[in-house]
């Protein structure tokens, strides 16, 4: 009797503290979740992502797949340094024989 | 003083005979709203037979793109030396782009011809969407493109 009475406290008990940290009336103790922190561990809670495109991280330009890229706008698209030409003012136009060498372009967006 | 008041003399007599080689072309393209993020646009010149001669013009920044851009990429392998300082931003949806460029006169009533390829983000490329003989007569004179492009004129 004793034995059964002392198993019905330990469940009325652990169901107590399991409901408690259900509706957040307790935490985990500080020192070991910042210990956890220390250690390198990510404790920030992640969505699923059920987005079954496997192209993620690329975007559709004209038919075909091209690398998305965070910076991407609808530019006005200057992305000029790197990997693109030099923008006009920047050097002068090529010598292909059609432009006068030595002038630049004039342009206007309306 | 004399010497160069005749030096001057001499000078504008020149002017007045040797004929122009170059002049003030303006490039006007009326984009449509076709609703889509910026169109990149190539402009450039081939002869009569296709042969590509050179570019005159780029609309949008980033060369990755460039490839969508098929006749001029196919022209001229994608090389950036052929845009380098005529380049620009891309131009948005139911916006006009005026380009001002000293053009070799001999471009005109030659047989050659004037091409702009077209791509937006996201649609389909637009390759030769407009292709204009360069002529005294087509100045001022507006052609229809077929996707992005409302109309585009050259004027001299």
């Amino acid at each position: 009797m004793k034995l059964l009475r002392n198993l019905v406290l330990a469940a009325v008990a652990v169901g107590g503290i399991s409901a408690a940290y259900a509706a957040g009336a307790a935490s985990f103790p500080h020192n070991l979740v910042s210990g956890i922190d220390a250690a390198g561990w990510d404790l920030s809670v992640r969505k699923a992502d059920y987005d079954d495109d496997e192209h993620e991280g690329y975007r559709r330009f004209g038919g075909g797949h091209e690398r998305h890229h965070e910076d991407d706008d609808d530019d006005q698209g200057r992305n000029y340094g790197q990997n693109g030409p030099g923008p006009a003012g920047s050097t002068t136009p090529p010598d292909n024989g059609l432009i006068l060498k030595g002038t630049a372009p004039k342009v206007q967006v309306n | 003083m004399k010497s160069f008041l005749a030096v001057l003399a001499v000078t504008t007599a020149l002017s007045a005979v040797t004929p122009a080689i170059a002049g003030e072309v303006t490039l006007t393209t009326n984009l449509r709203n076709y609703g889509g993020p910026g169109a990149y646009l190539a402009y450039y010149v081939t002869d009569a037979s296709g042969k590509y001669l050179g570019s005159l013009w780029m609309s949008g920044g980033k060369a990755r793109y460039y490839e969508h851009l098929t006749g001029w990429y196919r022209a001229t392998g994608g090389n950036l030396g052929e845009i380098a300082g005529i380049t620009g931003a891309s131009v948005g949806s139911g916006r006009t782009l005026e380009v001002t460029l000293d053009l070799a006169d001999a471009l005109f009533d030659a047989g050659y011809e004037l091409h702009i390829d077209a791509a937006v983000e996201d649609y389909r490329d637009s390759p030769n969407e407009i292709v204009v003989p360069l002529t005294s007569d087509g100045s001022g004179q507006p052609v229809q493109g077929s996707r992005y492009i409302a109309d585009f004129t050259y004027t001299r």
